[in-house]
């Protein structure tokens, strides 16, 4: 256990029934808030990119006073297991747990998620249950599942752009002897692969949270209209929405470093409900 | 010479330790997983230390992993995960960790300047040591990571060998600078591509993620990324000045990396010259991070042949 700046950073791990799960917990030592969140981490070589931000952003949470949970989904990251056993619903099962765990360390009853990419899709897809999410923070979420192997074609894409010509064949590809994706090193069942493109939001959503923030990474000054649908969506008629458009390149593929400082900021301001 | 593996036996140490209660430990595991932390410093950093399941026998050399300066501990496309995996399975302890100010490390914002990284390899390479009671360590390490992993090697007597994956020429100050050799070596590489009509139709249909080019150009383009390497290069230099080690390496590289003509021919050269024992292996197609399964495949059981070799490995010595 570590203090930073009145943070209180611990290694966890909790247990999903075949394997442990594994992340990190962010405490404020002063200051607590009455709700807790559960960050969830984009997919593939996205969660890489991400890793330095979901750090600092979940540092500027905890010295607001929020709890924070990050972890990583069974086959992912520092958790056990392999990839070809995963599922969406596995995964979705592993936030449930993670939120479960969060109040039992924290103490606090009302855990709310927070999503980064493919993560927020999770989220978003968590938030149709029964029991009313109390917060829900999308950072930049997918619209469509099967984008993360769209996505990361692109990227991969962009780099084959610099190597040579004699690199054979696409890097994302069917590889015949396994019957699955290599997407860019990481081994996807083909029933992954459907169940991810089986994901349409915000078709498939109904309304469920109590708030949500949803982060737009874009140039553009307006929320795209199909975010603001799914924001829409994913609200209970008693709760708020807030959409907000970040005017900065997205954080999963830059190369270079990112502060998050205001990207927390904006997005606390909305979960405190004050002016994004 | 192999022992019985300490982890499997005694209780875990109270130190941030994350493991699984045995009782409920899976069954098919081969790895038993612990995220530490270490003082380097003052600046705390968060390492993951994979150990042989039980019934395993621990080897006396351990494995430390050296990221890129971009990335976490889990290495590009979970390839550390992968080997860690791997060589616990044949008894090796692995250390996979992060630098200053990357993943869940403390430290000022920023990829590590070379004396800084080289200092991070330097402290996981003792605390594995110490934490997992072992004699000596393989490093293995890619881009920047491979590169400080080579540096370490030079100044740790402990260390039985370094695996140096896409190595490059960032962290001393030898040859062109950072700068002026990345950015050649990438203008060049977009510059024959945009003579390909492939490449054009990919960009019209969206297919190319142009932002992630800019920014990496504008990574490499950045006058303190600049500053800060040729600082931290002459750091790096000091601290490795006087080290005669040379412990057995082995060089990996993509042959689509647009790199790595140039980095290999300089490496073999020095290896002929300085008559040091390495070897090289080039990956047929792959590029700078090996991101398909096959290419990282060949790069993994390269790797678990060399570091079972590193047992009975002498180190070079050299006097001048």
């Amino acid at each position: 256990m570590r203090c930073i700046e009145m943070i209180e950073e611990t290694a966890e791990h909790f247990w999903d029934g075949v394997g442990c799960l594994r992340g990190m917990l962010y405490r404020p030592v002063c200051s607590e808030r009455p709700v807790a969140l559960v960050m969830c981490p984009p997919f593939g070589e996205e969660r890489k990119s991400a890793a330095r931000i979901m750090t600092l952003a979940a540092r500027a949470l905890a010295r607001r006073g929020v709890f924070v949970l990050r972890f990583d989904y069974y086959g992912t990251g520092e958790s056990d297991g392999k990839l070809s056993q995963a599922s969406v619903d596995r995964w979705l099962d592993d936030i449930r747990k993670a939120r479960k765990h969060l109040a039992a360390r924290s103490g606090v009853r009302s855990v709310g998620v927070l999503g980064i990419r493919f993560g927020a899709t999770l989220a978003a897809l968590l938030s149709t249950e029964q029991a009313p999410l109390p917060l829900l923070v999308l950072w930049g979420p997918l619209l469509w599942g099967g984008a993360c192997i769209e996505e990361t074609r692109r990227h991969l894409d962009a780099t084959r752009l610099v190597t040579a010509s004699r690199a054979g064949g696409l890097p994302c590809e069917i590889t015949a002897r396994s019957g699955g994706w290599d997407m860019g090193g990481f081994r996807l069942t083909n029933r992954f692969a459907r169940n991810l493109e089986r994901i349409v939001l915000p078709e498939g959503t109904r309304t469920r949270a109590q708030r949500v923030v949803l982060v737009v990474f874009s140039g553009r000054r307006d929320v795209p209209s199909e975010h603001a649908q799914l924001a829409e969506k994913l609200t209970t008629p008693s709760g708020d929405a807030h959409c907000l458009t970040y005017p900065a390149r997205p954080f999963w593929v830059t190369a270079s470093r990112y502060d998050p400082t205001e990207l927390v900021e904006r997005t606390c301001a909305a979960v405190d409900g004050g002016e994004p | 010479m192999m022992r019985s593996n300490p982890r499997t036996e005694a209780a875990l140490p109270s130190l941030s330790v994350d493991s699984c209660p045995s009782d409920r430990r899976p069954r098919l595991a081969i790895v038993r997983r612990e995220v530490v932390a270490f003082e380097v410093e003052s600046s705390r950093l968060w390492a993951a230390i994979d150990w042989p399941s039980a019934g395993v026998d621990l080897q006396p050399v351990g494995v430390v992993m050296c990221n890129s300066d971009d990335g976490c501990r889990l290495g590009p496309h979970r390839l550390w995960v992968r080997l860690a995996e791997r060589l616990c399975a044949k008894g090796f302890v692995c250390c996979r960790f992060d630098y200053r100010g990357c993943g869940d490390s403390e430290g000022p914002e920023g990829p590590p300047p070379g004396d800084v990284g080289l200092r991070d390899v330097l402290a996981a390479e003792r605390f594995l040591r110490q934490y997992a009671g072992i004699a000596a360590t393989v490093l293995v390490g890619i881009c920047y990571g491979a590169e400080v992993a080579l540096l370490a090697g030079r100044c740790c007597q402990s260390v039985r060998g370094v695996v140096a994956c896409s190595a490059g020429r960032y962290v001393t100050t030898e040859g062109y600078s950072r700068v002026v050799r990345h950015a050649r070596a990438y203008l060049s590489g977009y510059a024959r591509k945009m003579g390909q009509p492939a490449t054009w139709r990919k960009l019209f249909k969206g297919r190319v993620a142009v932002r992630t080019i800019l920014g990496g150009l504008g990574a490499v383009l950045s006058p303190s990324a600049h500053q800060r390497d040729r600082t931290g290069a002459a750091g790096a230099e000091a601290i490795v000045c006087g080290c005669h080690h040379r412990p057995p390496s082995l060089f990996i590289y993509g042959s689509a990396d647009p790199l790595h003509e140039r980095y290999a021919h300089g490496y073999r050269l020095e290896a002929d010259e300085q008559g040091l024992k390495r070897s090289f292996l080039c990956v047929e197609g792959a590029d700078h991070n090996f991101s398909r399964l096959v290419w990282s495949e060949q790069v993994i059981r390269a790797i678990e042949t060399f570091v079972e070799n590193s047992t009975g490995f002498h180190a070079v010595h050299r006097d001048d």
